[in-house]
């Protein structure tokens, strides 16, 4: 470790930091000057800002490993981070969040939904999945960052996650850089660039493009048993179709994620402050492009670090990461890159990740404070203010100490978890809040209601992976799962609850009384 | 070594006969694309940049277009940015 070289590259970063935070600060210090600079954000500033929040070290550092071990039939998540993250949720999602969340003047995504149903219930009920949820996506955001720290500072991962908590907690309660694009901008900026250097470099240093690609596909009788057993059949190959790793890669990765992206709330909360529709048709170009440099490459090096250590070390990735796939990509590219991009590439995953975490904690503590307190109490001000700050500090300390509970190889897994509830909780009841003026009240809490039982009630009896370490079903049915027969223990939640919440959705607004021609005129005006 | 426990988060079990013999018929057949021998790899390859293009595509075919009520909409915004930077205040002391 070169710690000359670590401390100027810091330095020079919160040096660029401060100069762009002060530029900002300049061009917006009132409401007025706020709204100006808004509307002359140049869309390639507002679509990186999107990105820099929408990737974070989860994706990178635990979604890249996991290619390394699942290989490139992770590309399938990236094809719906492009169409459905990007496309979809600007063109078809973003543009109608945006006018109708004015018209309701939302601040949180539960106050959209409630406002839009005309129910508390809603509002304080989606709070409370929200702040139940989240810790375990906030906690692996944290995990990701202090694993690259881990390996580049060589450091304990233990320390690491003490450092970087302490670091987190004094950024969230100083009061984060909300606002200031330009901050996230660089980031933005050098994450692409940098993830393009990395790919280059990756397939330059294999050889090239096909070469590289038919190492990895030759390298298929390096599969380990254990993992063909469950259906591996090799980094350039779909997983055996019904196989155990098929139905993980494909119902949990791909399409937990994938979809689940849409009904974010933190993400969907970005729409309502966009100033125009016209940004988001500029922010799909740029985002389509940045999102491919993202996934697209960490899952293509992550996958590719496999014919890389086997060539320099002669084992898997896997192997070397010693079966942690959390470890994999900070590994590889403190092997494979030279040391000043390493620093430079874990400064930037490291803002990032505080910029992701930053708006995860402030969004569990709006939860508690807006959406459940105030909805519930109906006062406002005061009390929950102070709640609204205890729920911050309160979520920190369960996301670190999540971060020290939680096993390996829980990166992913942890996200998609997160994202498989918000996509069956929230996305039957959101489509239909956006599209449907026949969803009514009772409808959309049947289906939010549905999505988020059925889904508990998965991973609580069905669902292998979390039913055996949570060992509820151990100890109120005497067995690990509900259903032992294949494929059941190993099909992830969303597949079930999703469909399920949209039916239940559809049928019980079809036997309500819809809301009001004047509720549904003020929600749609300026809707075209 | 690889530990017993993996992603599933549980521990593996003996290869099945028809996931090591479909793996092989899976392996077989086809073309190769860019070193790549499963289609539907290397389709989501193509496909992941193909949708890209579409994004770059919708984003300059649109680059101008709903832009015409802005007049309005600045009107609007103003009201709401004020109202939402009222209720930050109240809500995070901010």
């Amino acid at each position: 470790m070169d710690l000359l070289l670590l401390n100027v590259m810091i330095l020079i970063y919160l040096l660029a930091t401060l100069y762009l935070g002060y530029r900002a600060w300049r061009e917006t210090k009132d409401s007025e000057g706020y709204l100006v600079a808004g509307r002359k954000t140049h869309p390639y500033i507002m679509a990186m800002s999107y990105g820099a929040t929408f990737i974070s070290t989860s994706a990178i550092v635990g979604f890249g490993g996991t290619a390394g071990l699942f290989g490139m039939g992770l590309l399938w998540l990236t094809f719906l981070n492009i169409f459905v993250g990007i496309f979809l949720a600007f063109v078809v999602y973003g543009k109608r969040t945006r006018k109708i969340g004015h018209n309701l003047h939302a601040m949180t995504f539960p106050e959209f939904m409630g406002r839009r149903f005309d129910s508390k219930f809603i509002q304080w009920f989606s709070g409370l999945v929200i702040f139940l949820g989240m810790p375990l996506y906030a906690s692996v955001v944290l995990i990701g960052a202090a694993r690259f720290m881990e390996t580049t500072l060589e450091i304990n991962f233990d320390v690491a996650l003490l450092i970087y908590s302490v670091i987190i907690a004094a950024y969230v309660i100083w009061g984060g850089l909300r606002g200031v694009m330009y901050t996230d901008a660089m980031q933005g900026t050098i994450m692409f660039v940098g993830m393009i250097f990395l790919l280059i470099m990756t397939y330059t240093h294999l050889g090239g493009i096909t070469p590289a690609h038919q190492a990895l596909t030759d390298m298929v009788n390096l599969v380990p048993k254990s993992l063909a057993a469950q259906g591996h059949a090799g980094w350039t190959a779909m997983p055996v179709f019904g196989s155990a790793w098929w139905w993980t890669l494909i119902s949990t990765i791909v399409m937990g994620v994938g979809i689940g992206v849409l009904a974010m709330p933190q993400l969907v909360v970005r729409f309502m402050t966009v100033k125009s529709n016209r940004e988001l048709n500029r922010g799909v170009l740029i985002g389509g492009i940045f999102i491919l440099a993202m996934t697209g490459v960490a899952f293509m090096v992550g996958a590719l670090s496999n014919v890389f250590f086997y060539q320099t070390q002669g084992n898997i990735s896997v192997n070397i990461a010693n079966g942690n796939a959390d470890s994999i990509i900070p590994i590889y590219i403190n092997a494979a890159t030279p040391e000043w991009f390493v620093y430079l590439f874990m400064l930037t995953l490291l803002a990032a990740a505080m910029s992701t975490s930053s708006s995860q904690f402030h969004s569990q503590g709006s939860a508690i404070g807006r959406d459940i307190y105030e909805t519930l109490s109906g006062k406002k001000g005061g009390g929950s203010i102070m709640l609204t700050r205890a729920g911050i500090l309160v979520a920190v300390i369960i996301a670190v100490t999540l971060g020290y509970i939680l096993p390996e190889n829980i990166i992913a897994r942890g996200t998609a978890i997160f994202f498989g509830l918000c996509a069956a909780a929230f996305l039957p009841m959101y489509t239909s809040a956006l599209y449907w003026r026949g969803a009514t009240k009772a409808g959309a809490i049947a289906g939010l209601i549905t999505g988020t039982l059925v889904t508990v009630f998965w991973y609580l009896f069905i669902h292998k992976a979390e039913a055996v370490p949570l060992g509820v079903a151990k100890m109120l049915l005497g067995r690990d799962v509900l259903i032992t027969q294949m494929p059941w223990p190993v099909v992830d939640p969303i597949i079930v609850a999703l469909p399920l919440a949209v039916v239940v959705t559809v049928i019980v607004s079809l036997m309500t009384k819809p809301p009001s021609d004047d509720h549904l005129d003020e929600c749609f005006r300026g809707v075209r | 070594m690889l530990h017993a426990t993996t992603l599933h988060g549980h521990p593996t079990k003996k290869t099945p006969g028809w996931c090591a013999k479909a793996a092989r018929e899976q392996q077989q057949a086809g073309v190769s694309v860019l070193g790549i021998d499963d289609p539907v790899i290397w389709g989501v390859y193509l496909l992941c940049i193909f949708s890209a293009l579409l994004c770059v595509i919708y984003g300059i075919v649109n680059w101008n277009r709903e832009g015409e009520l802005e007049a309005v909409e600045i009107q609007e915004e103003a009201v709401w940015e004020v109202e939402e930077e009222e209720m930050q205040k109240k809500e995070l002391g901010q």
